[in-house]
């Protein structure tokens, strides 16, 4: 089997087809005659959260964004591409996209430094920051968000040397409820820099965003699978000697998919369109069937995952280390001490098979340089972060909640734009520099205007 | 359930309990033969071109043309008549669902979130009968 696509989870792809191809033209039609006509409202990627906002604002300026703030009451809070998991949006007020307010407009080439409107998706920043010979240091996996969205979440890809989107902000400017624009950075309100590179937009409204960059460059992708206990053994090799590793551990089987990606030099290779549809129905297949014969659908697994073979892929860097997602899911991640991350990996695998769940979906297995924004998750620690995901169509807490109190054992915190039950009484432990964030979070936002119920219950306000 | 949907559908068997009438016959013949014509004119399908407002294609440059002029992405490429007419015969409504829901690697309101009905069935119209460069 010969399987070439760009996409993580792609070897899953024929498989399904092998194994399901009658089944999937059912499945597909079953899906379409189920819809519905729904009221325009708002919701996230994965539809877990929604809303229907009296105001939905799109300026296209710092003028037009002051306007609509003072124009309107209540909560007001910002949308980017609604790939948060967690309920950062919803509010029956004001809900303001910054998608009007977009695209470079600086860059130093000395310092190797660029200036984005907030609004700029990540997807579309690789071209032109390549244009005037700069690169991002590191992106998420995927690049449908926009960039005050990873910012204020601490986005994070993979990679030890690597910090998250945060990391790599030199300044920016956040306007207030009153229409005041405020620049920060290191040396200019050092405080409000602090706070303001992951806040989860409850300071105000981004507008600006200076980044670190470095010269533009290529990658190559290297994916081949393996088991999860021979990864683990050589743990600090991998990630101590590729740019960027990444495992996605295969639950109920003794193998993982193992992605590397490293500077290269050599020529660009094809890219395929993206088609996951297969793989979901394979997926599902095992979630659903596979619980009745345990024995059979581990060696289903590992069977496919040994067969699997996968040619690398070089590309420009924006390009190698973004994906597409057709597969829709709901996600909770944690990040854990580096150092804790394998015998916290060992622990969820060992819980998944020894309840039986009926979950399909590979964990993801990362690893994040630390840094020393207040609240950002990786604060002070290198990090392991790992996920679990649920299809979308799913109820993920009995699943999601037999895992979380393993991610509290390790001391880990969760990621901001994913799901989890923490409130302000534990979170506030997990951060350091919690009191100075709240400090200047209320100098900012007496009013309260940037929180919604959710930044209620996490702040404690 | 997957499989025993592959052998009815909606739970429903289909049998026959006695021979038909030639009233029923000729009922039968009937309704064949305007589905018939029907179904011929059915396949001459709309060849006319959208043609958008200057707003519509702001917006489709703005947010749709991310992923449908991308081909990576896997979306129907604007402009592919046969990629979209295999959506639109399906119905505005169900397009519009899918719209607001959106659709796999696509995000709810494909990122639109000042649009309303009429600007996202305008956008539907121009990417599935507007004049784009294929």
């Amino acid at each position: 089997m010969k399987l070439t696509s760009r996409t993580r989870r792609n070897f899953l792809k024929d498989a399904g087809r092998a194994l399901l191809l009658p089944v999937i033209p059912a499945l597909s039609a079953n899906r379409a005659g189920a819809a519905e006509p729904t009221p325009i409202g708002w919701r996230n990627w994965s539809g877990g959260q929604s809303c229907n906002p009296e105001n939905r604002l799109a300026p296209g300026s710092e003028e037009e964004l002051a306007k609509a703030i003072a124009d309107t009451s209540g909560t007001v809070r910002i949308v980017g591409a609604g790939h948060s998991f967690s309920p950062l949006v919803p509010t029956d007020d004001t809900i303001i996209s910054l998608a009007r307010m977009s695209g470079l407009i600086d860059s130093d080439s000395v310092t190797q430094q660029a200036t984005f409107w907030a609004g700029t998706r990540m997807g579309d920043m690789g071209k032109p920051l390549q244009d005037i010979g700069q690169g991002m240091i590191n992106m998420a996996d995927i690049d449908r968000q926009i960039l005050a969205g990873a910012i204020s979440t601490s986005t994070h890809g993979t990679g030890v040397t690597l910090g998250s989107a945060s990391s790599y902000v030199t300044g920016l400017s956040i306007m207030t409820a009153g229409g005041e624009v405020i620049t920060c950075d290191r040396e200019h309100n050092p405080e409000i820099f602090q706070a303001a590179r992951v806040a989860l937009g409850s300071l105000g409204v981004m507008t600006r965003i200076g980044t670190q960059n470095r010269e533009s460059y290529r990658l190559k992708e290297t994916i081949w699978s393996e088991e999860i206990e021979s990864v683990l053994a050589r743990d600090d090799e991998l990630r101590n000697g590729n740019r960027h590793f990444e495992m996605f551990p295969m639950v109920h089987s003794d193998m993982a998919i193992v992605q590397t990606i490293n500077f290269t030099n050599e020529a660009t290779t094809d890219t395929e369109v993206a088609d996951d549809e297969a793989g979901d129905e394979l997926m599902r297949f095992l979630q659903d069937y596979g619980g009745v014969f345990p024995w059979l659908r581990r060696w289903l697994i590992n069977w496919f995952v040994e067969q699997m073979e996968v040619s690398d892929m070089v590309g420009e860097s924006y390009d190698i280390l973004s994906n597409v997602r057709n597969t829709r899911f709901n996600e909770m991640e944690y990040e854990i001490p580096l150092e804790a991350g394998p015998e916290c990996l060992r622990e969820i695998l060992r819980t998944i098979e020894k309840q039986n769940v009926d979950i399909a979906f590979p964990l993801e297995y990362r690893y994040v340089k630390g840094d020393d924004i207040w609240l950002s998750m990786f604060h002070g620690r290198d990090s392991c972060a790992i996920s679990v995901h649920q299809f979308a169509d799913i109820d993920y807490r009995p699943y999601f909640d037999l895992i979380e109190p393993i991610f509290w054992k390790y001391e880990g915190r969760p990621h901001w734009g994913k799901l989890h039950t923490l409130k302000a009484d534990r979170l506030r432990n997990l951060y350091p520099r919690w009191q100075d964030f709240m400090e200047v979070r209320s100098a900012l936002d007496s009013q309260r205007r940037f929180l919604n119920d959710h930044l209620h219950q996490v702040f404690g306000v | 359930m997957v499989f025993p949907n592959l052998l009815s559908s909606g739970g429903t068997r289909i049998h026959f309990t006695q021979l038909p009438t030639f009233p029923a016959c000729a009922a039968l013949l009937g309704v064949v033969l305007l589905g018939a014509v029907l179904l011929v004119a059915g396949c001459e399908k709309e060849t006319t071109t959208f043609i958008p407002t200057p707003g519509t294609v702001e917006q489709y440059q703005r947010y749709c043309s991310v992923c449908h002029s991308d081909k990576r992405t896997g979306a129907p490429l604007a402009g592919d008549r046969q990629a979209w007419d295999e959506r639109v015969d399906k119905g505005m409504q169900i397009m519009m669902t899918s719209t607001i829901e959106g659709m796999g690697n696509m995000p709810p309101l494909g990122l639109c979130f000042e649009c309303s009905r009429d600007e996202f069935e305008a956008l539907i119209n121009y990417m599935h009968a507007g004049d784009f460069e294929q």
